[in-house]
C-alpha cells in the first residue's frame, strides 16, 4: 500500500508536466520488468535440454506411428501415412531448442567458455539431425538471426550432415579445452557437469549421422565405427533426461496419465507386439510385459496400424516408458552398440539377405540386447534366457542384417530414429520381418511408404518461398535414403 | 424515453377526442411563446390529415379556411413542441408554444465534461438514456445496450452470472489477434477501465485448451471473466453517449481510437431531496439447447461395452436401441436449474440552489443457471458539487464496488465440454457418491458436469475505487478552466480450484491457482476554454488542454499442484509450486486544441489537433500529432422549407486522424522465465519468442464520415444515416515469422484494414391517437472489413486456430473469415464419392468456409404508451455471421445429438464417383463409418459450422406509471411497476445452444467460436419502482 502512495504521489507531481518530461516517460519507463535482457550460462543451458527433451517426445509422439512401435486410435495422420507435418516439433527444435541452444553458443563465446559452447554444439546437432530426419532440406546457416533474416535459406541435406558433423567435431574440441570461465554444474540436467559423458554424446551423434549416410558411401561406416569406439561405454552414460515428480515426463504426462481419464491417443502397434510375443519370431521377449500392459488380459495384442482398434496392450503408468520414473531416453549406449553391429556387418561385405558376419559385429549386436535389457531392469535369468535363446544367439555365423536391425527397432522404442533406419533399408522386409503398410493406407500413395515429413502449415505461409521450393513427394526418398 | 414521455404529456393536454364536423369556415388566431408570450412568427399552421396550411405573420397572427371535414389544428415551428388543438366549433384559435426541450437545448458531452450542442456535431453519435438502460434490468450495463446502437456490436461471453461482455464499434480494426478493438469508457470526464482479464488457470499438464495468440495457453475460454463496466450499477448512470468514430473522440487521445462511451452519472438537483428505491427480482433459464437423440443407449458398434474385466466400458452412445424400460433424459436441458437475480437501489439526491448531492446504495445478487454460480454487486457511490462563488465550482464523486462470485467452467476438460458428451441414458444430476466422490457413468473418461459445477470452480473478489474531483474556475465571461483527476483502482482476487480426479487435475493430482490481479488508472485533464461572439452570426470557441494517463497493472499468479489431502483447496495443501508474474505501466501525456466556429447557427465548424507522447514506443517516435476536421450544416435554417414536411435538416462531414501507440514492451528482445521452471530446483530462462523492432512508430487510423440528420412533420419522424470509411494502417503487428529466424513474432509496424458501413437510425410516432401512442425506433447497420495489405512476406495471420476451423486473414480477405476443411467436390460443386461410397474431406487443406461477422444487423424497438401503461419490445436481427460450435463434434462423435439418429440407415450420398458417374452405391451410417470419422465426416466445415443469423425478441417490458391523482394521497411523486422479459423468442438455423456467445471472453478478438460457453438465458423480471 505504502509503495501505491509513492507511486500514486509521484504520478501527482507529473501531472503538469509537458513536453519535457523524458523521466517520466522515457529511461526505464519502457523495459519490461518481467523480463530480462541479459541472461547467464546456467540460466540458459537447463532450458535447451528440456526444450530437446520435450522435442524429442513431440517427434517420437508422431513418428512412433509410421514406424510402427505404436499405431493410433483415431487411425488417421501418421497411422496411415497421411501428410505428417509436426507442427509442433518445428516449433520445439528450431524456437525452443536450436533457437536457445545458439544463444547459449554465443553467450559462451562472449564469456570464453568453451565447455558451455561444446555442450551448445552438441545441442545444435541433435536438434539439427532430428530435423532432416524429417524434413531432409532445413535451415541453419541462415537461421537464428531474428529480424535480421526473416526468410532464412533452406539448406540441402548434404549440407546439414556436414554442418552437422563439424558442430560435433568443434563440440569435441570445445569440451576438451582445460580453461573455460564457466562450467556447467547441475544446470546440467543431464550429466550434471560431467564433460567426459558430453564428449561421448558427440561422439555418440557422430556415430548415429555418420551410419544414416551408409547408402550415400561405403566410407561413412568406418566413420561410424570410429566414432563408436568414442562413444558410450555403457547404460550409464545413456543421453536421456530424468524428470522429476514436478516436471513429469511428458511420456508419462500425455500418454500414460492421459489414459487414466481415457484420453486414448496411441497403443502398441501389433507389428511391435508380434515381433515380441512370439509371432513373428519364435521367442518371448520378456521385455514386451514390461512395455506394455495388457490390463486384466492374458494376451498381448497390439493394435494393427491403421485399425484403430483390437489391441489389449496400452502404454500406461504401469509401462517402463510412460511411467512416472522413466528417463526420457535420446542416445543410448544400446543404440551405439547396434551402429557398431550394422557398421561391421556392412563393412564386412554383409547385406540384408547375407548370413554371418564378424565377432565385433555379434558382440556388439548382443551386448545392445543386454544393455536395453537391462536398462528396463529385465532379470539376470531371463536376460540369459533370451540371449540364449537359438532364434537370438545365432552365434557369429548366423548373424543377419535383419537380426541386428530387429533388436535396434526394439531399442529404440519411440525414438525418432527408428524412422530413419526403416527408411534406409526402405522398409525392406529382408531387415524388417512382415512389416507392411497399414490398413486404409492414405491411398494418394499408392501403396508406397511414406518418405518424409511436409513442411508445418507456419512455415509454409511464414517462408514460403522456401518452402515451396524444397517440398517434394511425401514418398519421393531423401538425398541420404538413395 | 424522453420524448415518448413528451409526447404522452402534450396528447394528454390537448389531444381531446371530438367528433364534430363543421362547415367551411375561417378561423383566426394568434401564436405566442408560452414562454415569454411573446408573438412567433413564421410558425405553421396546418389542418391535420390535409395539406391546408398558412404561417403565421411578423406579429404572430394567421387567418385560414378550413374544411368542414378539418377537425384538428396543427401548430409547428422549429424549435418548438408541435401542438395539435381541436377545432371544436371555434372560429378564433390563439396557441401558446412551448419550447422543445428535447431538441433546442439538446446536448451532448463531448470531451471532458464539455457539453455542445446536438446539432453542432459533424459526426454520428447515439445517446441512450439512464431509463432505457434500467428498463430490461439487464446487470450488464453493456447488455443493455444490445440491439439499441446502430454500428454497435455488443456480444456477451454467455449467460453465466457475471460473464463479460464486448463491445466493438465500427467493426475490428486491428490485425493483431491480441490487440484491444473496444471503445474508451469515460464516467463524468475521466476514462475508466473496461478490461476483461482472464488470466492463466490452467494446470502444467492436462489441459487441450486452445493456444492464445502468442503461444500461451490463457483461462479466457475457461471463465467468462467480466468486463470491468459489469462494475457499474446501471441505475446510476444519467445517461449514455456513444461516439462512434475518431472524429468523435480526437479529443480523448488514442486511448478512443476505436470510439468511446461516454457515461453521465446522475446528479441531485437543486429542490426537495429525492429518494428514490428500486427493487426487482428476477428469474433466469437456459434459452436454447441442441436437440438430443432420444433412441439409443450408450456403446460402441451397436451394443454395450464391458472391459475384460467385465465391468462396463461406457462412453459413446452408440449401443443398443432404447427398451421401453430404459430412460432418456435431456442432460443439455436438465443439467441447467432456474437462476435468480435480486437487484435493490436507493439512492437519495437533492441540493439548493449552492450545493447538490447524490448518493446511491445498491445490490445485486444473481445465481446462475449452473448450480452454484453465483455473481454479487454492491455499489456505493456519493457525488456532489458546490458552487463557491459564480466563478468557482467544485464537483467530485467517489464510487465503491465490491463485485465477484464463483465462476462455473467452461471450454476444454469443462462443465461443458462433459455436457456435449455426456449419454442420454445417465441422469447427470445423479453426481455424487456417499464418500463425497464423483458419480459418473464413464468410469473416469469424462466427468459429470454437475461435480464440476460444485468442485471445480473460480471464485472472484473484486474491490474497485473509481473517484474524481474537478474544478471549474470561469476567469472572464468567456474564458474558463476545468481542471479534473480521477482514479480508478481494482483489486481483483481470484481463487480456482480443481481437486484431484478429475479429468483437467488427474495428471497434476490436484491443482489451484490464487492470482491477485491490481489495476490503477490515473487521468488528468486540464482544460483552458474561450469562446466569444465575435458577431451576432459568428461564435467562435477555442479550448486548449492537457491530459496525463498513468496505466499502472500487476498480476501474481501462484499455481499449486500435487495435493496432499483430498479436499482441502488450500495453496498449503500442494506440493509443487509454479509462479509467475506481470507487471506493466503505461503513460500518456497528451496537448490538444480544439477550435469550433459557429455561423449563424447554421453552419458548424469543428478543429482539432492532437499530440500525444506515449511511454510504449521507441523514444524518437513518441511523440505524434493527428488533426481532425468536422462540418455540419443545418440547411433548414437556410432555407424556407415547409417545417410540416422536413422540420430540421442537417447535412454533416468529417475527417478524422488518430495515432495508437503500443501495448507496454514491445520494442526488442528479452529473455523470460521458462515455463514450467524450475526443473527440479533448477531455474532457466529462455529467448522470448517475440522480437519488437526498434522502429515501432504510431498506427494511423484515417477516417471519413459523411451523415444527415433529418426530422420530418414537425419533429415527429427523424433519420438519421451515417456513412464511414475508416483505414488503420502501419498497424502494430505481432507479424508470425518462421521459428527458423529464433522468433515466432516480430512485432512492426505492417498492414491496412479498411472498414466501411453504413448506419441508419430512423424513429418516430408512427401512431398518436389520443392517450394512445406508437413510437418505434430502428436501427440498422451494416459494416465491412478488408484487408487491404499484410506484412510484407506473410501470406495470412490466425486469430484463432481451433484446427477444424481457423479465424484467420489473408491480403484482400474479410476480417472474420473463417477457414476449415471441406468435402471433396468436383468442378461443379458435386460431392465425389469413393469407392466405398462415403465422401471424403479434404483435410489438407485450409480453404475460406465462412465468416463470423454479420451482414448486416438491425433493431426495431417498439414502446406503445396508453396513459400510464407502457408496453416495449425491441426486435433483433442479425443476418449472416458463422459460427463454430466447439462442442458439436463431441456430441457427432459420441452419438449424443439428434443428428446421429439417422445410424444404420441405407443412403445413397448423393454425389459422383471418383471416374464422374452418378453414385448408386448404397452404404449404411453408423458410428464408425461416419458420425466418428474423421476423414468421411465430422471434419468438414460442412459439418461443424453454422449459419448463426439470428431473429430475436431481445426484450419486451412492460410498465405501469400510476396515476398522480392516487399518489396525491402518499408521500410518492412516482411509482412504477414493471415486468420485463429478455431473449423471450429466438429463431436461428443454428443448431446448438444460443449462438450468442464468444467463447474466448469478452476481451477477446476472435469471433465465431461457441458451443463450449455457459449458454445464454432467457429472462424474466418485475421491478418497481418508487420515488419520494
Amino acid at each position: 500500500m505504502n509503495k501505491l502512495i509513492t507511486k500514486n504521489i509521484y504520478t501527482l507531481l507529473s501531472m503538469f508536466c509537458f513536453m519535457a518530461c523524458d523521466d517520466y516517460l522515457g529511461g526505464d519507463t519502457n523495459l519490461d520488468p518481467n523480463r530480462v535482457n541479459e541472461v547467464s550460462l546456467d540460466a540458459l543451458l537447463p532450458s535447451v535440454i528440456a526444450a530437446t527433451s520435450r522435442g524429442q517426445y513431440q517427434v517420437g509422439f508422431t513418428i512412433s506411428q509410421i514406424s510402427q512401435h505404436t499405431a493410433s486410435y483415431f487411425a488417421s495422420g501418421a497411422d496411415i501415412h497421411e501428410i505428417t507435418r509436426l507442427n509442433l516439433a518445428w516449433t520445439d527444435l528450431y524456437l525452443r531448442s536450436m533457437s536457445n541452444a545458439d544463444q547459449l553458443k554465443l553467450l559462451a563465446q562472449e564469456q570464453e567458455s568453451p565447455h558451455y559452447e561444446g555442450i551448445a554444439n552438441v545441442m545444435l546437432a541433435l536438434n539439427l539431425g532430428t530435423a532432416t530426419d524429417l524434413w531432409e532440406n532445413v535451415p541453419f546457416d541462415e537461421a537464428f538471426q531474428g529480424s535480421d533474416n526473416l526468410l532464412p535459406n533452406y539448406q540441402s541435406q548434404e549440407e546439414i550432415y556436414t554442418t552437422i558433423q563439424s558442430l560435433l567435431d568443434e563440440a569435441i574440441v570445445n569440451l576438451n579445452e582445460t580453461n573455460s570461465l564457466f562450467s556447467p554444474e547441475s544446470d546440467d540436467l543431464i550429466y550434471g557437469g560431467n564433460l567426459d559423458q558430453w564428449i561421448k554424446t558427440a561422439y555418440a551423434l557422430k556415430a548415429r549421422n555418420f551410419i544414416h549416410l551408409a547408402n550415400v558411401g561405403n566410407s561413412f561406416l568406418n566413420d561410424a565405427l570410429q566414432a563408436a569406439e568414442n562413444a558410450f561405454d555403457g547404460n550409464e552414460d545413456d543421453f536421456e533426461l530424468q524428470y522429476t515428480d514436478r516436471n513429469l515426463n511428458p511420456w508419462h504426462a500425455e500418454i500414460g496419465l492421459a489414459i487414466e481419464t481415457g484420453n486414448f491417443l496411441i497403443a502398441h502397434s501389433a507389428q511391435l507386439v508380434n515381433t515380441m510375443n512370439g509371432t513373428n519370431y519364435p521367442v518371448f521377449d520378456p521385455r514386451l510385459p514390461i512395455i506394455a500392459d495388457p490390463g486384466t488380459d492374458t494376451e498381448f495384442i497390439g493394435m494393427v496400424n491403421g485399425s484403430g482398434g483390437g489391441n489389449t496392450t496400452d502404454l500406461t503408468i504401469e509401462t517402463w516408458y510412460t511411467s512416472s520414473e522413466a528417463p526420457l531416453l535420446m542416445v543410448t549406449y544400446a543404440e551405439v552398440k547396434f551402429i557398431e553391429a550394422e557398421a561391421a556387418f556392412l563393412t564386412n561385405g554383409g547385406n540384408s539377405t547375407s548370413v554371418g558376419s564378424t565377432q565385433q559385429a555379434y558382440d556388439a549386436y548382443l551386448a545392445g540386447i543386454q544393455a536395453h535389457m537391462e536398462k528396463l531392469g529385465v532379470p539376470e535369468a531371463e536376460i540369459g534366457a533370451y540371449l540364449s535363446d537359438p532364434s537370438v544367439a545365432v552365434g557369429t555365423a548366423g548373424l543377419t542384417l535383419e537380426l541386428i536391425m530387429k533388436e535396434k527397432w526394439i531399442a529404440l522404442f519411440l525414438n525418432p530414429e527408428a524412422w530413419t533406419d526403416l527408411r534406409r533399408y526402405n522398409y525392406s522386409n529382408d531387415v524388417y520381418r512382415d512389416f507392411s503398410l497399414p490398413e486404409n493406407h492414405n491411398p494418394d500413395l499408392s501403396g508406397q511408404f511414406i518418405q518424409r515429413a511436409s513442411y508445418p502449415f507456419d512455415e509454409l505461409s511464414r517462408n514460403s518461398g522456401e518452402t515451396e521450393e524444397n517440398t517434394k513427394d511425401i514418398a519421393a526418398r531423401m538425398w541420404r535414403d538413395q | 424515453m424522453k420524448r415518448i414521455f413528451t409526447f404522452l404529456v402534450f396528447g394528454l393536454a390537448f389531444c381531446i377526442a371530438g367528433t364534430g364536423v363543421g362547415q367551411q369556415r375561417t378561423i383566426t388566431g394568434n401564436v405566442v411563446s408560452a414562454e415569454d408570450n411573446t408573438p412567433l412568427p413564421g410558425v405553421s399552421v396546418l389542418i391535420k390529415g390535409t395539406t391546408t396550411g398558412t404561417v403565421t405573420d411578423a406579429d404572430g397572427n394567421y387567418a385560414l379556411s378550413a374544411p368542414s371535414t378539418g377537425t384538428t389544428l396543427v401548430f409547428s415551428f422549429i424549435g418548438y413542441v408541435s401542438l395539435e388543438v381541436e377545432i371544436g366549433t371555434r372560429t378564433v384559435i390563439n396557441a401558446s408554444m412551448e419550447t422543445d426541450i428535447t431538441e433546442l437545448t439538446e446536448v451532448v458531452v463531448t470531451a471532458f465534461g464539455v457539453e455542445q450542442e446536438k446539432k453542432a456535431r459533424g459526426y454520428a453519435v447515439q445517446d441512450i438514456s439512464g431509463e432505457e438502460i434500467v428498463e430490461n434490468r439487464r446487470p450488464n450495463l453493456l447488455n443493455a445496450l444490445q440491439g439499441k446502437v446502430a454500428g454497435v456490436t455488443i456480444q456477451s461471453a454467455g449467460g453465466a452470472p457475471g460473464a463479460g461482455s464486448s463491445i466493438i464499434i465500427r467493426g475490428i480494426t486491428s490485425l493483431s489477434p491480441g490487440a484491444d478493438n473496444q471503445p474508451l469508457f469515460v464516467i463524468d470526464g475521466i476514462p475508466v477501465s473496461n478490461q476483461t482479464i482472464s488470466g492463466s488457470h490452467l494446470p502444467s499438464a492436462g489441459t487441450n485448451e486452445s493456444l492464445e495468440p502468442g503461444g500461451q495457453r490463457a483461462s479466457g475460454s475457461q471463465f467468462s471473466f467480466s468486463n470491468r463496466m459489469a462494475d457499474i450499477n446501471p441505475d446510476d448512470i444519467e445517461s449514455i453517449s456513444i461516439l462512434k468514430g475518431p472524429a468523435a473522440t480526437a479529443l480523448y487521445g488514442l486511448r478512443a481510437a476505436n470510439g468511446a462511451v461516454i457515461i453521465t452519472t446522475k446528479k441531485g438537483a437543486a429542490g426537495a431531496t429525492r429518494i428514490n428505491f428500486s427493487t426487482s427480482f428476477g428469474w433466469d433459464q437456459v434459452n436454447k439447447t441442441p436437440e438430443i437423440q432420444e433412441s439409443y443407449r450408450e456403446g460402441r458398434f451397436g451394443r454395450l461395452r464391458f472391459r475384460s474385466n467385465g465391468n462396463p466400458l461406457r462412453f459413446q452412445s452408440f449401443g443398443p436401441r432404447l427398451s421401453e424400460f430404459d430412460p432418456v433424459i435431456n442432460n443439455m436441458e436438465e443439467f441447467f436449474q432456474t437462476g435468480y437475480r435480486f437487484d435493490n437501489n436507493l439512492s437519495i439526491s437533492g441540493g439548493n440552489d449552492k450545493t447538490t448531492f447524490f448518493t446511491s446504495v445498491s445490490r445485486l445478487d444473481q445465481e446462475g443457471i449452473v448450480p452454484f454460480s453465483e455473481w454479487d454487486r454492491t455499489s456505493v457511490k456519493v457525488s456532489g458539487s458546490t458552487r463557491f462563488s459564480d466563478r468557482f465550482s467544485l464537483s467530485s464523486s467517489v464510487n465503491f464496488i465490491n463485485s465477484g462470485g464463483v465462476r462455473s467452467n467452461g471450454g476444454d476438460k469443462s462443465i461443458m465440454s462433459a455436457l456435449s458428451y455426456y449419454s442420454p441414458t445417465f441422469d447427470v444430476n445423479d453426481y455424487i457418491n456417499p464418500d463425497g466422490t464423483q458419480r459418473d457413468f464413464s468410469d473416469g473418461i469424462i466427468d459429470n458436469p454437475r461435480y464440476l459445477a460444485e468442485f471445480s470452480t473460480l471464485e472472484d473478489d473484486v474491490n474497485r475505487i473509481i473517484g474524481n474531483v474537478g474544478l471549474d474556475l470561469r476567469i472572464t465571461d468567456w474564458l474558463k478552466v476545468d481542471y479534473r483527476v480521477g482514479a480508478d483502482y481494482y483489486g481483483d482476487v481470484r481463487r480456482r480450484v480443481a481437486p484431484p480426479g478429475l479429468d483437467v487435475s488427474a495428471q497434476v493430482n490436484g491443482f489451484i491457482v490464487e492470482e491477485n490481479v491490481n489495476y490503477t488508472e490515473i487521468n488528468s485533464n486540464l482544460i483552458l476554454t474561450a469562446s466569444k461572439d465575435l458577431s451576432e452570426d459568428l461564435n467562435l470557441s477555442l479550448s486548449v488542454g492537457h491530459n496525463l494517463t498513468d496505466i499502472q497493472f500487476e498480476r501474481v499468479n501462484v499455481r499449486g499442484e500435487g495435493f496432499t489431502l483430498r479436499e482441502f483447496n488450500d495453496l498449503s495443501n500442494a506440493s509443487n509450486f509454479f509462479t509467475s508474474k506481470d507487471e506493466s505501466v503505461r503513460r500518456i501525456i497528451g496537448v490538444f486544441a480544439d477550435f469550433k466556429l459557429d455561423y449563424r447557427n447554421m453552419l458548424f465548424l469543428n478543429v482539432t489537433g492532437r499530440n500525444d507522447i506515449s511511454s510504449t514506443l521507441p523514444s524518437d517516435n513518441r511523440s505524434f500529432f493527428y488533426p481532425s476536421v468536422s462540418l455540419s450544416y443545418v440547411f433548414t435554417e437556410s432555407f424556407d422549407i415547409n417545417s410540416d414536411i422536413l422540420s430540421f435538416g442537417k447535412l454533416r462531414a468529417s475527417y478524422a486522424q488518430v495515432g495508437k501507440d503500443a501495448a507496454p514492451y514491445q520494442i526488442g528482445t528479452y529473455f523470460e522465465a521458462t515455463p514450467g521452471f524450475p526443473f527440479g530446483s533448477i531455474n532457466g530462462f529462455r529467448v522470448d519468442e517475440l522480437i519488437g523492432s526498434n522502429d515501432l512508430k504510431p498506427e494511423r487510423t484515417s477516417s471519413y464520415e459523411f451523415g444527415t440528420d433529418l426530422r420530418f412533420l414537425n419533429n415527429r419522424f427523424r433519420i438519421d444515416a451515417t456513412y464511414f470509411i475508416q483505414n488503420s494502417k502501419d498497424q502494430i503487428v505481432p507479424v508470425p515469422i518462421s521459428n527458423a529466424t529464433g522468433f515466432s513474432r516480430f512485432i512492426t509496424n505492417a498492414g491496412e484494414i479498411q472498414n466501411k458501413g453504413i448506419e441508419l437510425l430512423v424513429s418516430g410516432d408512427v401512431l398518436r391517437r389520443g392517450d394512445f401512442v406508437w413510437n418505434a425506433a430502428l436501427n440498422f447497420s451494416k459494416i465491412e472489413g478488408e484487408v487491404k495489405s499484410m506484412p510484407e512476406g506473410i501470406d495470412e495471420i490466425i486469430f484463432q486456430d481451433e484446427f477444424y476451423i481457423q479465424n484467420k486473414i489473408v491480403e484482400g480477405g474479410k476480417l472474420g473469415d473463417l477457414y476449415g476443411f471441406a468435402f471433396q467436390r468436383d468442378d461443379e460443386g458435386r460431392l465425389i464419392i469413393e469407392d466405398d461410397g462415403f465422401p471424403r474431406v479434404n483435410t489438407e487443406e485450409y480453404v475460406l468456409v465462412g465468416n463470423a461477422l454479420p451482414d448486416w444487423q438491425g433493431g426495431l424497438n417498439n414502446t406503445f404508451s396508453y396513459k400510464g401503461f407502457s408496453l416495449s419490445f425491441l426486435l433483433e436481427v442479425r443476418q449472416g455471421g458463422d459460427v463454430f460450435d466447439l462442442g458439436l463434434r463431441n456430441g457427432i462423435r459420441n452419438g449424443v445429438l439428434k443428428e446421429t439418429e439417422n445410424r444404420y440407415k441405407e443412403v445413397i450420398f448423393n454425389g459422383v464417383t471418383t471416374d464422374g458417374q452418378e453414385n448408386i452405391q448404397a452404404v449404411r451410417l453408423d458410428g464408425e463409418s461416419v458420425y466418428r470419422n474423421f476423414t468421411r465426416y465430422n471434419t468438414a466445415a460442412e459439418v461443424v459450422l453454422q449459419d448463426a443469423s439470428w431473429f430475436r425478441i431481445r426484450n419486451a417490458s412492460l410498465s405501469y406509471d400510476l396515476p398522480g391523482k392516487l399518489l396525491e394521497q402518499t408521500p410518492l411523486r412516482s411509482a412504477r411497476v414493471s415486468f420485463t422479459g429478455n431473449n423471450l423468442l429466438l429463431s436461428t438455423p443454428y443448431r446448438g445452444y444460443d449462438p450468442e456467445a464468444s467463447q474466448f471472453g469478452a476481451g477477446s478478438n476472435s469471433f465465431g467460436f461457441a458451443g463450449l460457453v455457459i449458454p445464454q438465458t432467457r429472462s424474466f423480471t418485475v421491478s418497481l419502482n418508487v420515488t419520494l
